[in-house]
């Protein structure tokens, strides 16, 4: 029957083209075949025509048939498909491909830069005092010999002079600029500029003539509190101690004064604090005795006040003080501060992130 | 200070302390323990605690019965000794300075020395030697050996060497003294202290009283120099002893043993705080001593054998014939010292102007335990106490002892409110504080005298707290003896002030840099004058009257200065990437105010370039700046064109200075030479595979002038457009200055303006450069008529500037 011979060779194309299809390298080879699907001389095409002229009762089963056909060669076309365009994704996202990880491990000095640890320091140490409701002063480096030793109680020859060996300036008469040697001068510009109440912490930079060894620079931070106001006594110079202690060094830290002596202060103390290496039960650092010496404190004397024009039976006050770069020190456990100066970029690399 | 417990205990009943008992044992003792917190807590610091034990078990006194040579020794020879034992003890020894019948330490066998040598039996040469004759260093009464301790003739043989000199194992404690605390500055001040603290007993040793009397020739004494001179004459000086277990004591407090007179001499100033010094009498002109300021130019050859000049501020003391035989409170001179010869001396204890000995002690550099004291300040009342322990020591009895000035002031009464101590203080219980000045009190103990008076009380210090001039000083003891721990704590909070808002600024740019990639720096703020001049200063800084050493004698006049070293140090050490920033103060010798020098605080940033142009790094930071900071529009000028004394200088044409709109430099940018990279002399170094570095330095009030950012503007709804412009540009005309002036020409609509494009091209004046405007306006999109107008008004300003618009 010439129907039946037109299905079998419909069926041997539609196989062949479904196996080149499956070949297909590239859309465009694919593209080809489907002209050839839709092409009139074809013999799907030739078939359907015939259909016309055929016998109405053998229709039905003859155009299933051809349907069938035409089925199996879309769906083997638009596997066909589907398989290049994977292919095509892969080549594109398979070029593209890289790894997080490479970026994360670079050199150690690129990337975001630091703020100082001494800079990191001063300002937490700042905070604490702002959030006790002090402001921030500051003032030169370069003082005059009246603001960082006569106002404050140290005339020349004083045996307190001796012991903060100066680095004077040629400038000016002999001996009447200095680098200076704590951050009181800063409190003494103050107490001129501003009328009390006056609740205040002045950080900064000092210099002393010493050797530099592995806990000192000539050139070294410090932060001193200052507070004159009515009726300020040594009670709250002990609770101001006591609650910065705590603030920042944490609740377990315990501060204590015992006497001492410096020319502007009447009572004088030493403060020291709970050794934060071994917690007060004794070691190397502390010498065995449990407590870190921190800094000198005391109530303000009245010549201080009297050099400044403060009425000392008007109002009273407190100052204490102590050096930033030995908290750092402490807290980063750098082992030798004469690597400060260097800058050195491995040192200040470390500095990052640290809060 | 080094100090012994034993010493104390002589004066200070430490019995509330647990001590009396069982020797201590250790320096973690229990009552050691309480002994350090006491005087910690009245301000005298223990710094040091040491146990000295006594370690004298088995040590005995033995006569030496025979002496008889070893066969083939002849460094060593063996003696027989009598130890008590009822027996002769054979014990070799290397000494020579002992004969038959001396009396001399033995350290049988089992026994332990100071030093922690173990004695046995041993056989040298074939003899056997039970033990060991001992020396003054391997007993530890003395740091000098000299062959064996002969002992005095009546020690009793087999009798404990301990016990018969006196020693037991003592506590070494070595305090830290406050200067405004004279009196802590021996023994019996700091046990004054102690026993106040301890509310126990106090009581000063007695020695046979001194009789003090008129002289019949009184030695010339400058009131103003010296208001009290007492001296005693001695004889027989040469039979003067001083007890080995004192000698022990003092070497346990770091004194030498020199001689009995210098011994005792040394260990009354250790133990009342009084200086003397011992002058030979018979090598003294006249046998006299006279006190005096010294005459410019007076030259002395002191003990230590130097030759010093003196001047009028200089106290001396003088002969009989005038002649300078010492420097009073300082050191005596060679000439009239005493020595192993003396026979008859000349103490001298006096108390002299407590200034003038420390500006000699100081202009001479020479610091002694006496001019210590003298400049702290000594009682000038316990000069014949002095006298007499001195004379009870040495066994001497004073000839005659005579005052020759005292004109010393008495302390003047101090008159201090109840309510004043109270106000000081703060504790909340007054009555307790108050109780400090009350009769028998604590103040009373350590010699204030306190009277009642109206609302308060009137002290009178003693002679030995020249410290204690005013109320503040009476409160500052009420609370030291009360005890700072038991004062209440009151807490204060201040009105809340926070940062200031140029404060703040600076906080926020130091986070900026820091997240740019800048590490902040440590200021070398003391720079070498070559530094200087490698960032371009070459005079005007301030220096050092006496720096620590030349690379750190001057003040920097740039940040560059300093951060040079930095920059060099990180390519020395291979990291060449140095991406810096830092905020400090610069110096210079002009142009400060108040008698100070200029101290200006700038912002430093130096930037690895990644191409081959520094100052393309450096402007792309200044831009950041510039935007985050709000600063005013910078003008820019040719760094050759203005001022550069207070600036760094840089590449001659990379650079630029940064003006302020009145015209001043308030910073400088560009490049950095060859030569300042590498720190070698030619400008044009060879930077090899170094990177080129952009700097910028500028003064931070000029950054910090830009006040509070205005309110934000909403962006416009209608759709933008860009504009390009490309102009050719003269030479000298800034691409700054063009974008400024094409800014102004396009007006409110330019929401944004940059450089797309330049060009350069050789051997040409003029340039090429594209901007780009991106236009918008909240009224309605930018028609061509108005573009159009626009184009126009920017050409006529271009052509203000003498550059021109390109069209087409
Ligand atoms: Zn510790």
């Amino acid at each position: 029957m010439e129907s039946g011979a037109g299905l079998e060779e419909a069926t041997r194309w539609v196989e062949e083209l479904s196996s080149r299809a499956a070949g297909a390298a590239s859309g465009a080879e694919l593209a080809k075949l489907r002209e050839a699907v839709g092409d009139r001389g074809s013999p799907l095409s030739a078939l359907y025509r015939s259909m016309k002229v055929m016998d109405p009762a053998l229709r039905p089963e003859f155009g299933r048939r051809l349907q069938e056909l035409r089925l199996r060669l879309d769906q083997a076309l638009e596997a066909a498909s589907a398989a290049i365009s994977a292919r095509e994704r892969e080549a594109t996202f398979g070029a593209e491909r890289d790894d997080l990880g490479a970026y994360l491990c670079r050199s150690r000095y690129e990337g975001v830069g630091s703020l100082h640890l001494i800079t990191m320091t001063r300002m937490e140490l700042e905070d604490i005092f702002i959030s006790l409701g002090y402001a921030v002063a500051e003032g030169p480096e370069v003082e005059s010999e009246w603001n960082n030793f006569e106002a404050l109680n140290i005339p020349k020859f004083h045996p307190a002079r001796a012991s903060q060996d100066s680095f004077f300036l040629d400038f000016g008469e002999e001996e009447s600029t200095l680098l200076r040697t704590h951050t009181s001068p800063i409190e003494i510009r103050l107490m001129q500029a501003q009328k009390p109440p006056i609740y205040a912490v002045a950080p900064g930079r000092v210099y002393r003539r010493d050797t530099p060894d592995a806990r000192h620079t000539p050139a070294f931070h410090q932060i001193e509190a200052l507070v004159v106001d009515r009726g300020i006594s040594f009670s709250n110079l002990k609770a101001t101690i006591e609650s910065f202690t705590s603030a920042y060094f944490g609740p377990s830290i315990k501060a204590r004064l015992r006497p001492a002596y410096f020319p502007f202060t009447e009572p004088s103390a030493e403060f020291e604090i709970t050794c934060t290496i071994c917690s007060g039960t004794g070691c190397r650092t502390c010498s065995g005795t449990g407590w870190i010496e921190l800094g000198g404190a005391g109530m303000v004397h009245p010549k201080v006040f009297e050099a400044v024009g403060i009425d000392h039976r008007v109002y009273s006050g407190f100052a204490f003080g102590f050096g930033i770069d030995r908290l750092a020190q402490m807290r980063a456990g750098l082992p030798d501060m004469r690597v400060l100066p260097e800058n050195d970029l491995r040192i200040l690399a470390q500095f990052r992130g640290r809060r | 200070m080094r100090i012994t417990l034993q010493w104390l205990q002589e004066f200070a009943d430490l019995s509330s302390l647990g001590f009396g008992g069982d020797p201590v044992g250790s320096a973690g003792d229990r009552r050691v323990a309480a002994l350090v917190d006491a005087l910690n807590q009245l301000g005298m610091v223990v710094e040091g605690v040491e146990i000295a034990p006594a370690s004298l078990d088995g040590v005995v006194v033995a006569e030496v019965v025979e002496i008889s040579e070893i066969e083939g020794a002849d460094r060593i020879r063996l003696t027989g000794v009598d130890d008590g034992e009822g027996r002769l003890r054979p014990v070799v020894c290397g000494a020579w300075n002992f004969q038959v019948g001396d009396k001399v330490p033995l350290a049988r066998p089992g026994s332990t020395l100071p030093n922690g040598r173990e004695i046995g039996s041993r056989k040298l040469r074939g003899m056997v030697s039970e033990g060991m004759l001992c020396s003054p260093v391997e007993v530890g009464v003395s740091p000098e050996s000299g062959g064996l301790l002969i002992l005095d003739s009546s020690a009793p043989v087999g009798e404990e060497l301990a016990s018969y000199l006196g020693i037991a194992t003592d506590v070494v404690l070595d305090l830290a003294i406050e200067a405004n605390r004279p009196d802590a500055n021996c023994v019996m001040g700091v046990a004054r202290d102690l026993a106040a603290w301890l509310r126990a007993p106090f009581s000063e040793p007695e020695s046979p009283p001194v009789k003090l009397v008129e002289p019949s020739r009184p030695f010339a004494v400058d009131a103003a120099a010296c208001d009290r001179l007492v001296t005693a004459e001695f004889g027989g000086v040469e039979g003067a002893t001083f007890p080995l277990r004192l000698v022990r004591r003092l070497q346990l407090c770091g004194m030498r043993s020199i001689s009995p007179v210098v011994d005792a001499s040394n260990y009354v100033m250790l133990e009342i705080g009084q200086p003397t010094h011992a002058y030979d009498l018979d090598r003294l002109a006249a046998g006299a001593i006279a006190v005096r300021s010294a005459a410019p130019g007076e030259r002395i050859t002191t003990l230590d054998g130097t030759e010093r000049t003196l001047g009028p501020e200089d106290i001396c003391i003088a002969g009989g014939d005038g002649a300078p035989i010492g420097i009073a409170g300082v050191m005596g001179g060679s000439d009239t010292e005493i020595t192993a010869g003396t026979t008859r001396m000349l103490l001298e204890v006096a108390h002299f102007d407590r200034g003038r000995i420390a500006r000699t002690s100081k202009r001479l550099g020479l610091r002694s335990e006496a001019s210590a004291r003298f400049e702290r300040g000594v009682d000038p009342s316990i000069a014949e106490q002095a006298i007499a322990r001195f004379a009870q020591l040495t066994g001497l009895e004073p000839q005659v002892a005579c005052v020759h000035a005292s004109t010393y002031p008495l302390p003047e009464p101090i008159l201090v409110k109840s309510e004043q101590v109270v106000a000081a203080i703060g504790h909340d219980d007054p009555q307790a504080l108050l109780s400090m000045l009350e009769p028998s009190g604590p103040l009373e103990a350590i010699g204030l005298s306190c009277e009642p008076t109206d609302g308060g009380f009137t002290v009178t210090p003693p002679l030995y707290r020249p410290d204690i001039t005013g109320p503040h000083d009476v409160i500052e003891e009420v609370a030291r003896h009360f005890g700072y721990a038991r004062v209440t704590s009151r807490m204060l909070r201040g009105p809340g002030a926070g940062l200031t808002p140029s404060q703040r600024f600076e906080r926020q740019l130091r986070e900026l840099l820091g997240g740019m990639g800048f590490h902040e720096t440590w200021p070398a703020t003391l720079v070498a004058p070559a530094e200087q001049a490698d960032a371009g200063t070459t005079s005007g800084w301030v220096t050092l009257s006496d720096p620590i050493s030349a690379l750190e004698s001057t003040l920097r006049v740039t940040v560059l200065s300093g951060l040079l070293r930095a920059l060099r140090h990180n390519i020395s050490r291979r990291m060449p990437a140095v991406n810096l920033f830092e905020i400090g103060p610069v110096f210079s010798g002009a142009g400060g105010s108040g008698g100070l020098p200029r101290e200006v605080r700038r912002l430093a940033v130096l930037v690895a370039a990644d191409g081959g142009n520094g100052l393309r790094a450096i402007g792309s930071v200044l831009a950041d700046l510039r935007d985050f900071s709000r600063c005013p529009v910078l003008e820019l000028a040719e760094a050759g064109s203005i001022d550069g004394s207070w600036w760094p200088s840089l590449h001659p044409t990379r650079s630029q200075a940064l003006l302020d709109s009145s015209g001043s430099v308030v910073g400088m940018a560009g490049e950095l030479l060859g030569s300042q990279v590498t720190g070698t002399a030619s400008p044009g170094a060879e930077l090899g595979s170094l990177p080129r570095y952009g700097y910028l330095e500028i003064d931070l009030g000029y950054l910090d002038s830009g006040g509070e950012p205005g309110r934000i503007a909403p962006p416009s709804v209608y759709t933008s457009s860009d504009l390009d412009f490309s102009f050719v540009v003269p030479a000298g005309v800034g691409v700054c200055e063009l974008h400024s002036a094409v800014r102004e020409a396009l007006g409110l609509v330019c929401q944004d303006l940059f450089v797309f494009d330049r060009y350069t091209p050789e051997s040409s004046g003029e340039s090429y450069v594209g901007l780009r405007a991106r236009l918008e306006s909240p009224e309605g999109v930018i028609d061509d008529a108005i573009t159009r107008e626009l184009i126009e008004s920017v050409a006529a300003a271009a052509a203000r500037l003498g550059s021109r618009l390109r069209r087409g």
